[in-house]
């Protein structure tokens, strides 16, 4: 039943719409991402490998987010 | 808060990092060895488990699973405890996993080379294996999901955001393609059929190359090239887009395996498009790795793991550059099936996980081990020797690919092909397969001066006590603030699911409409499901691996039709479990083969190819007339091809076993009217019978 309910169903517009949920998603992202308010929490996440984003706990960079 | 001492499982890292050096070399020579093969064909001995088509699939899993993997588990298992302040959640489930994956290993090295294959590309493993890897799968995803849970550092860093797309999305990828019925212990059929398990197979393809040889090294990079440049990444906002762009394009991609095939045209276009995107996120990878040695380039002169991890991420560039353009339909057509496609994955295993391996190591063991690394000259000396490798081995396959591809393209002035004779276009590529495996020979030279430098810096190390370390643990009523990625970088629950649900709208919009939709496989009347006997030629022709050198799949191409007759159509592969489209033509294509040629021709063929075909550099096949056809279980493969919807009635099942033997006795009839006695109950006759019936349900003239 559900191979025939399918049948009938023009998935071939499901390309489409995830493009369209990619590209919203892409744009969000980078929006998101270029938000000036992060730059310290960045900071921090990118010494993290370093062994020098340890101190002080979490909350020095998005405490000052919105 | 209070900081908490602990201490890091740096035994287990060791373990990985030996495991990735010896299965590297194994692997490696195997790889060698083949290449000989192609340059030499006796070079397999005459033995059966040698032979390319069963080699082959040895050499593919034991670099990408085994030293890949290893590499892999061995960066994962050191940055991960590093990033999350804590030690693995379970020193057992690292044990199991460790163990359970060399164990793994060393069943594919024994029943790979005995023929023992689901016939599927880079998933060849028989069932019983495959439980094993999603079982040894799950212990690791326990392992490192409980250490994410116990964790001292509240946000996930952007490596462990990669390693944990990896987990998620291989786990998923093996078991949908490895749905398979059993038939027997070591004997199974895939569930899908012809071009629908086409289209998974290569999903899970394309996407092993992208969640198994990608995002882990993705992730490693992230890591391992900040700690060796001491400096961070280039830009963690790149990072961030970097991510979720490559995990939301690279599921849609696997069709660019299959352009011009039988698969539905609006698949592979979707497969081309996405792969073309592709060339963004990754190229920003590429950017934020080599700008991480902003103001530190100084350091590629005298330091062997930048030298390495820089040419590593430069190479990942090339590749990723090249992989989209292969993937455009008319380049495709030239490429697909040449040695391009052997140059172009090989940039990327020896250039991209090689080179990053290589420097992760010897970045890592003289850590792991507390002294100086033994011989900088001598890692100086691989990178140089491996470089060199790299650059015979890919110069030579793109020349080789190029050079087949423009040969079996050419028409001359009367508009018939110019290189008819497929030999022709073989004996021209001799030269640059010698040249290869000079390449792949310089590059393992490389690889064992870095073993013996990495044995000689552990050796005399002394007693090691794990790595201590201390952080406050979290607290429990912690409220993450900030926006919403800020937030989800804190939840990895929650990001698993965001990781799991970007791969799974590509995955389900792809491959649920060509399993559903009929009219994406038009049936074709005259095509029946294959003979008991033919199913066991069926069976051989898998067991060989004749996959591995020869195509099914006749592309919608003139110089296709011309040279092998009509186009391959998806309905005639409806009874294909599993498909055998194949990916490389070192030989020619076979899916007109049926019909042919007279069954004594075949039988000459398989005894000693050069009597046919003049410069054939195809191996003989003794031992097909020697064994004794093994009829067991053809009721049970009968039985097991109705199940997965091959339309035979209950006498057909019942009597399977008197139709092959029927069948045979009119093969060996065939034969002995041309002199050649006693092959009545051999393998050759089913091998032959299945090569006969190649194509020949729709032998209608040929429609363009």
């Amino acid at each position: 039943m559900f191979r025939e309910l399918l049948s009938q169903t023009d998935l071939t517009a499901g390309p489409i719409i995830a493009l369209v949920v990619f590209f919203a998603a892409f744009v969000g992202v980078l929006v998101w991402v270029s938000r000036r308010s992060h730059g310290a929490h960045f900071e921090r996440m990118n010494r993290l490998p370093l062994g020098e984003g340890e101190e002080n706990s979490d909350e020095q960079g998005h405490r000052r987010g919105p | 808060m209070k900081a908490e001492t602990f201490r890091y499982d740096d035994a287990i890292v060791r373990m990985f990092a030996w495991a990735t050096v010896l299965w590297a070399i194994v692997g490696m020579a195997a790889g060698i060895l083949l290449a000989l093969q192609l340059a030499w064909w006796p070079a397999n001995g005459g033995v059966e488990w040698l032979s390319f088509g069963r080699l082959r699939p040895l050499h593919t899993n034991a670099v990408i699973f085994a030293f890949a993997g290893n590499a892999i588990f061995a960066g994962i298992y050191y940055s991960t405890q590093r990033l999350l302040k804590a030690r693995m959640f379970s020193d057992a489930l690292s044990s199991f996993h460790f163990w359970g994956w060399q164990a793994i290993i060393v069943a594919a090295a024994i029943t790979l080379p005995l023929g023992i294959t689901t016939g599927k590309e880079y998933a060849e493993l028989e069932w019983p294996i495959d439980i094993a890897i999603a079982v040894v799968w799950v212990g690791f995803a326990i392992n490192f999901f409980g250490t994410i849970a116990r964790r001292r550092e509240r946000h996930l860093y952007v490596a462990i955001w990669f390693y944990i797309a990896t987990l998620v999305t291989v786990a998923l990828l093996h078991i949908v393609n490895s749905l398979e019925l059993p038939v027997a212990f070591l004997k199974s059929y895939s569930v899908y059929a012809g071009v629908q398990d086409a289209l998974v197979q290569w999903w899970y393809g394309h996407n092993a190359v992208a969640f198994f040889l990608t995002t882990p090294f993705l992730g490693l990079m992230y890591y391992f090239m900040p700690k060796a440049a001491e400096r961070p990444v280039y830009s963690y906002r790149l990072s961030i887009v970097h991510f979720w762009s490559l995990v939301f394009l690279y599921i849609w991609a696997g069709p660019h395996h299959l352009l011009y095939t039988a698969l539905p045209e609006w698949a592979q276009t979707l497969g081309m498009v996405f792969s073309l995107m592709l060339i963004a996120p990754s190229w920003g990878g590429m950017i934020n790795g080599l700008l991480t040695l902003r103001g530190a380039w100084d350091k590629l002169r005298t330091d062997p793991v930048i030298k390495f991890m820089v040419v590593a991420i430069t190479f990942y560039g090339v590749a990723t550059f090249e992989g989209p353009m292969l993937a455009i339909k008319k380049l495709n057509a030239l490429s697909h099936y040449t040695d391009w496609t052997i140059g172009h994955v090989h940039g990327g295993a020896l250039g991209w996980n090689g080179f990053l391996t290589f420097g992760m190591l010897y970045w890592l063991i003289p850590r792991l081990y507390r002294k100086p690394l033994y011989s900088i000259k001598m890692a100086n000396a691989h990178f140089w020797v491996g470089l060199l490798g790299m650059v015979f081995y890919v110069v030579s396959m793109w020349s080789a690919g190029i050079t087949q591809g423009l040969m079996w393209f050419a028409f001359d002035e009367s508009g018939r092909l110019a290189y008819p004779n497929f030999m022709e276009t073989v004996t021209r590529l001799q030269p640059f397969y010698w040249l290869r495996m000079v390449g792949g020979a310089l590059y393992l030279g490389g690889v064992v001066i870095g073993a013996v430098n990495w044995v000689m810096t552990a050796r005399g190390a002394g007693e090691l006590i794990d790595t201590e370390d201390s952080a406050p643990a979290l607290a429990s009523d912690h409220k993450l603030t900030g926006s919403w990625i800020t937030r989800l970088e804190g939840r990895p629950l929650a990001f698993t699911v965001g990781a799991l649900v970007a791969v799974l709208i590509g995955s389900i919009l792809e491959i649920v409409p060509v399993l559903a939709i009929e009219s994406n496989v038009p049936s074709i009347a005259a095509v029946q499901p294959y003979t008991p006997l033919e199913l066991e030629g069926r069976d051989i022709y898998i067991r060989e691996g004749c996959y591995n050198c020869h195509s099914q799949m006749i592309r919608p191409l003139r110089a296709e039709t011309e040279r092998y007759g009509d186009w391959s159509k998806a309905g005639e592969f409806v009874y294909d479990h599993p498909f055998q489209f194949g990916s490389k033509r070192t030989g020619p294509d076979l899916h007109r083969v049926g019909g042919k040629y007279p069954n004594l021709w075949h039988y000459n063929h398989m005894k000693d190819p050069r009597s046919t075909t003049g410069d054939s550099i195809m191996p003989p096949y003794p031992w097909l007339f020697d064994a004794d056809l093994d009829l067991s279980l053809t009721r049970d493969k009968v039985d097991a091809m109705r199940k997965l919807g091959a339309h035979y009635t209950d006498a057909e099942v019942a009597g399977a076993v008197d139709e092959a033997k029927k069948q045979a006795a009119t093969i060996d009839a065939d034969l002995v009217s041309s002199g050649v006695e006693g092959m009545g109950d051999k393998e050759i006759v089913a091998l032959i019978a299945y090569l006969q019936r190649l194509g020949t349900d729709t032998a209608a003239p040929a429609s363009q």
